[in-house]
């Protein structure tokens, strides 16, 4: 248990929908998000979530990040409970969402580093060092003088991802990160992410669309489909399902649609 | 793993996050000097505006010589001080009305909640422009002038009760901000509707209540509860007409209020945030 | 056609509506209290408060809060193409900003204006005045798609034009009426108020539905100022498009 960065059980989420049946009445829906999850993720494991749109992918990891609250089932992050502890597991794992910036969009690059020193109130020269190590992994240097608003998209994701690891967070979570970027830029990115894994044994849970994401970087894979998983394996044994002609995105789709795998 | 230290006690914290929410406040200061010309006009517009207002209400009085029966003096001193303690509130809390409501639609509010600080903190950080802060500058002097004019016989007593009057009404004008931020959580869309309740409650604050019609004046003690911010308790403080008959005992009361008030914004918040949490957006 | 892009903005309007109550009421109770048995400049408890309602809904109508959509598009860059197309971009923009004032006057300006009669049991206007500021008030409209597009053109020298707009409306509001009905102020502002043209833009109709200014002198003055402002924008665009042209759009 002490080592387990993500545990849950039985984890459920329930919305309840008010919809319009007929000209006045209003209906009340519960909408099943998410049904009953379970998910250890071991620490330094580097695990894929991926699923069709409005699986409940996000939602799950909303849960996990204590943005939203479950309607049952335990979750423990590190060890706390989400909802309850949001503001202590904040300090303890660093997010990247593909479409909402965490940075500060007239100001200077490293202005945006340095009041997100203070938000997670990193001692000063521990964060100068991590910084200037992140700054030159990633090849931010010369960015950092410059507003972020006048940063590229495959140059704002790389900075998002140095300001959710200046705090050197256990546990890392990736919501779309390589949404909308070239080619150069997703394999940097990929590049980054591989070796903060190996070489700092930080967890990364990584959401995405992006089969070669996946393929390039992830041990295990959890496929979540209609609010359950489905799969949660290595990916090698899932590959292994599958003639080696069959790449991995073919293979998903055949999961997604029900198709039998051979 | 973990090398940095996480603040454990509650009251750390929100001195965290209140530091935090400075720095934030300095961050957006520094963004909005960016551009020199469009931020010198914005606060040209910012002050020009609210001294046309002051200079319309002024005209307003000096024309018919007393409002409610209430003289020059009195008057002044309500609208500088009321004025003044609106501002003082509104620089600090006044953008986050319409920010929350934006970070709502845009789920950027997600960002902030990740983040080991308060919410409300954050957003009130966000929000923060250098304008009004500039608003606040110019009603410095007509609070300095309605004081002078008002014609009260100082007493020790009397100057602690005008400051308390003071941090009353801020603490006031503050809860009302925080409770129409809440409105976002059920409404982003229809914001503008908060702006009735502080800037309508601001101007309704400015003139004596006995000059409503009854259920004007009815809602400024109960719904936007602006009437115990300066008038209730200027009969401690000086003789004007009191046609409704205010005791003393409301006044003092009256200069309590922001107490109450304040709890029940931050109750009022935290219930707007849970239930933020529990229906995503 | 911009009329029906409006009724998808059903909660700002409810919004809207809200706000021109709670300022309705609480300034009509104001006027209502000093006037109680006075009379300034022809204004009498009755119709000061037939004017604080009128007043309201003239905001919807002359657009007072001004206009962001036009800073936001020159922001974005859209504004460029729109100039490029063949039609007459002023004549344009005319069209676009006439449908919003009709579509607001009918609804936030109606519902407030309607709400002030019954409450306080206002009286009906003479025909030939109502037809008067009827008149006046689409030249309310015109006046202010001018003044309007004038402020949000000149965004384009300003990395940020709200400021520009934020100040022409507050400057507007005052010279409108808006904040205090213009009979109050003393006899020289008083008349320097009424030349200029934001008196145009919600204390002429009003005067005129009210009786107490005549409608020929309203509508003079209005159309002079239509004019000046037509010219001073067909200026400005000018210098605009020349500016973008140097640009390279």
């Amino acid at each position: 248990m002490s080592d387990l960065a993500v545990h849950t059980v039985g984890l459920r989420k329930v919305f309840s929908a008010r919809t319009k049946a007929g000209r006045v009445r209003r209906e009340k829906r519960d909408v099943v998000a998410v049904v009953g999850i379970d998910l250890d993720i071991a620490a330094g494991s580097f695990v894929g979530v991926i699923g069709p749109n409005g699986a409940g992918k996000s939602t799950t990891i909303k849960m996990l990040t204590g943005i939203l609250a479950p309607t049952s089932g335990e979750v423990r992050v590190l060890g706390h409970v989400p909802l309850r502890e949001r503001t202590i597991l904040a300090a303890r794992i660093g997010v990247v969402f593909g479409q909402r910036s965490q940075l500060w969009w007239d100001l200077p690059l490293v202005d945006s580093y340095t009041l997100l020193r203070h938000v997670y109130q990193v001692p000063a020269h521990d964060h100068r060092a991590t910084l200037a190590e992140l700054v030159e992994r990633f090849d931010l240097g010369p960015l950092l003088d410059q507003p972020v608003r006048t940063l590229s998209l495959g140059q704002r994701m790389r900075a998002e991802l140095v300001a959710a690891l200046a705090h050197r967070p256990p546990l890392l979570f990736l919501d779309e990160p390589t949404i909308g970027l070239d080619v150069v830029s997703k394999f940097a990115m990929r590049d980054a992410l591989a070796t903060i894994n190996r070489e700092h044994g930080t967890t990364i849970l990584l959401t995405t669309h992006d089969l070669s994401d996946v393929e390039k970087l992830c041990e295990r894979v959890v496929i979540i489909d209609h609010g359950r998983i489905i799969r949660d394996q290595p990916l090698v044994t899932l590959l292994d399902e599958v003639d080696p002609d069959v790449d991995l995105e073919e293979l998903v789709r055949r999961i997604y649609v029900g198709q039998p795998l051979r | 793993m973990d090398d940095f230290i996480v603040p454990s006690s509650s009251f750390v914290r929100t001195r965290a996050s209140f530091r935090l929410c400075l720095r934030m406040m300095r961050a957006r200061q520094r963004a909005d000097m960016q551009y020199r010309l469009s931020f010198a006009l914005r606060l040209v517009g910012a002050a020009g505006q609210l001294l046309l207002e002051v200079a319309a209400i002024w005209a307003l009085v000096h024309r018919f010589g007393s409002v409610g029966g209430w003289t020059l003096g009195p008057l002044t001193f309500l609208l500088g001080v009321s004025g003044f303690a609106f501002r003082v509130a509104d620089a600090f809390i006044g953008g986050s009305t319409e920010r929350c409501a934006e970070l709502i639609r845009t789920g950027r509010l997600d960002v902030l909640l990740v983040r080991p600080a308060g919410l409300l903190w954050q957003v009130i950080g966000d929000a923060f422009a250098v304008r009004r802060l500039m608003q606040l500058a110019t009603m410095i002097p007509f609070a300095i002038i309605g004081i002078g004019r008002s014609g009260i016989q100082w007493t020790p007593l009397r100057v602690v009760i005008l400051v308390a009057v003071i941090v009353n009404s801020v603490a006031v004008f503050a809860a009302i901000f925080v409770l129409v931020n809440c409105i976002s959580f059920w409404a982003p869309t229809s914001q503008e509707i908060g702006n009735a309740f502080t800037y309508g409650g601001a101007q309704m604050a400015k003139y004596p209540i006995h000059i409503f019609d009854g259920w004007v004046r009815v809602v400024s003690i109960t719904f936007i509860p602006v009437a115990v911010t300066v008038y209730l308790p200027s009969f401690l403080l000086f003789d004007a007409p009191n046609p409704l008959g205010v005791t003393w005992w409301q006044s003092s009361l009256a200069l309590a209020s922001g107490v109450p008030l304040v709890v029940a914004a931050s109750v009022m918040w935290r219930f707007a945030v849970r239930h933020y949490r529990s229906t995503g957006s | 056609m911009s009329f029906r892009r409006q009724s998808t903005y059903r909660g700002a309007l409810v919004a809207g509506t809200f706000t021109n109550f709670v300022w309705g009421f609480l300034l009509a109770s104001v006027l209502r209290a000093v006037l109680a048995d006075g009379n300034v400049g022809g204004l009498t408890r009755t119709t000061a408060t037939s004017f604080t309602f009128l007043a309201q809904g003239m905001i919807a109508t002359s657009r007072m809060f001004g206009d962001m959509t036009l800073v936001a598009s020159v922001r974005s860059g859209d504004v460029a193409t729109e100039l490029a197309r063949p039609w007459d971009w002023s004549a344009y923009r005319l069209s676009s900003d006439l449908g919003q004032s009709l579509f607001a006057s009918l609804t936030r300006g109606t519902t407030i204006v309607v709400a002030g009669w019954l409450v306080y049991r206002l009286p009906r206007p003479e025909l030939t005045h109502a037809l008067g500021f009827a008149v006046c008030a689409v030249l309310a409209a015109v006046l202010a798609s001018r003044l309007w597009t004038m402020a949000g053109v000149a965004s384009f020298w300003l990395v940020d034009g709200t400021g520009v707009v934020q100040m022409v409306v507050g400057v507007a509001t005052f010279g409108a009426g808006l904040i205090v009905p213009l009979q109050i102020y003393g006899a020289g502002l008083r008349h320097v108020l009424y030349a200029l043209p934001f008196s145009g833009l919600v204390q002429g109709p009003i005067d005129v539905f009210l009786g107490l200014r005549s409608v020929g002198f309203v509508i003079v003055h209005q159309l002079a100022w239509i004019a000046v402002f037509e010219v001073l924008l067909r200026l400005e665009l000018g210098a605009a498009t020349r500016k973008l042209e140097v640009q390279g759009g």
